[in-house]
């Protein structure tokens, strides 16, 4: 079902609001309007559960081969191996 | 004073920034640890290998070793980095793809692709229950079909967690952009997960 007007222009600042961006007096009235309109509160929830996945999940790290070959490009391969915060 | 260790969360920026003009290795290896991550990430999310994600990180780290002297110290040294990775990895992409590119473009809207028509609520399931559906491989093809320019802008503010400002001085886009950008990526990634989860999870 095609959200209405007033839903989309509601849904168009859920990420101001997510981000804490959203002036108070709107934050108030999205937050009744997600009360009052299930079909608004289900997509608020799935993406904020969206974006908590992938700040979970999400991230990609230097896999330890590209890091060694790194060193060794800029001649650092001596300090490859020592932990941060060692001697 | 040479940085004996290296410290990694807690060398501060100045004295880290000094140390690598002094041509302290310790320090090179620290800007390392500290920025590689999503110097890798930003490349790997843009070019969708490793291969090419690793090329642009040496290319970024090489680069920016090279032209220290003319980083000022405006934005923050990882600031920096990222924005040579995404430059060398946009430039990279272009070649591979010119005719997808149109990423610092005004962007339009397509078939109305930001109303939400997928409303399977699956918020609130159980972590196990979104896990047993391959989760990891479903955030990755979601992420993989959004546009390039939204791509970045998401994985830099909302898995990286840089600022608005941040994300907007690394693309050379204003932060309204940012901004719209983000919602755009936000709502288009809420609703490819829908429709997955609807289709695994619905019902059981």
């Amino acid at each position: 079902m095609p959200p209405s007007k007033r839903c989309e222009e509601w849904l168009g600042r859920i990420s101001l609001y997510l981000d804490g961006e959203l002036a108070e007096h709107l934050c108030q009235e999205l937050e009744q309007h997600l009360k009052e309109c299930p079909d608004c509160h289900v997509v608020f929830n799935t993406t904020r559960r969206t974006i908590e996945l992938y700040r979970r999940y999400g991230r990609v790290s230097m896999p330890e081969g590209a890091r060694e070959s790194l060193f060794r490009a800029l001649n650092l391969e001596d300090l490859l191996r020592e932990e941060p915060g060692s001697e | 004073m040479p940085i004996a260790r290296r410290m990694k969360g807690e060398l501060s920026e100045a004295d880290l920034l000094d140390a690598l003009r002094r041509g302290d290795r310790q320090a090179f290896a620290a800007m390392i640890d500290r920025c590689g991550d999503t110097v890798y990430h930003v490349a790997y999310r843009l070019l969708g290998s490793q291969e090419e994600a690793e090329d642009i990180l040496q290319e970024t780290f090489l680069q920016a070793f090279r032209h220290l002297k003319d980083f000022r110290g405006e934005a923050r040294l990882c600031t920096w980095l990222y924005r040579i990775a995404y430059n060398l990895a946009l430039m990279r992409l272009r070649r591979k793809e010119p005719e997808t590119i149109s990423i610092d473009q005004p962007i339009l809207l397509e078939n109305d692709e930001e109303i939400p028509r997928e409303l399977f609520d699956w918020c609130c399931l159980p972590e196990e229950e979104l896990l047993r559906a391959e989760l990891r491989s479903v955030l990755d093809e979601a992420i993989r079909n959004l546009p390039a320019s939204l791509r970045t802008v998401f994985l830099l503010r909302d898995v990286e967690g840089l600022s608005t400002e941040e994300v907007a001085e690394i693309l050379g886009i204003s932060t309204d952009a940012v901004k719209t950008r983000l919602h755009r990526a936000r709502l288009q990634l809420r609703e490819r997960l829908s429709r997955y989860f609807s289709e695994e999870l619905a019902g059981r």
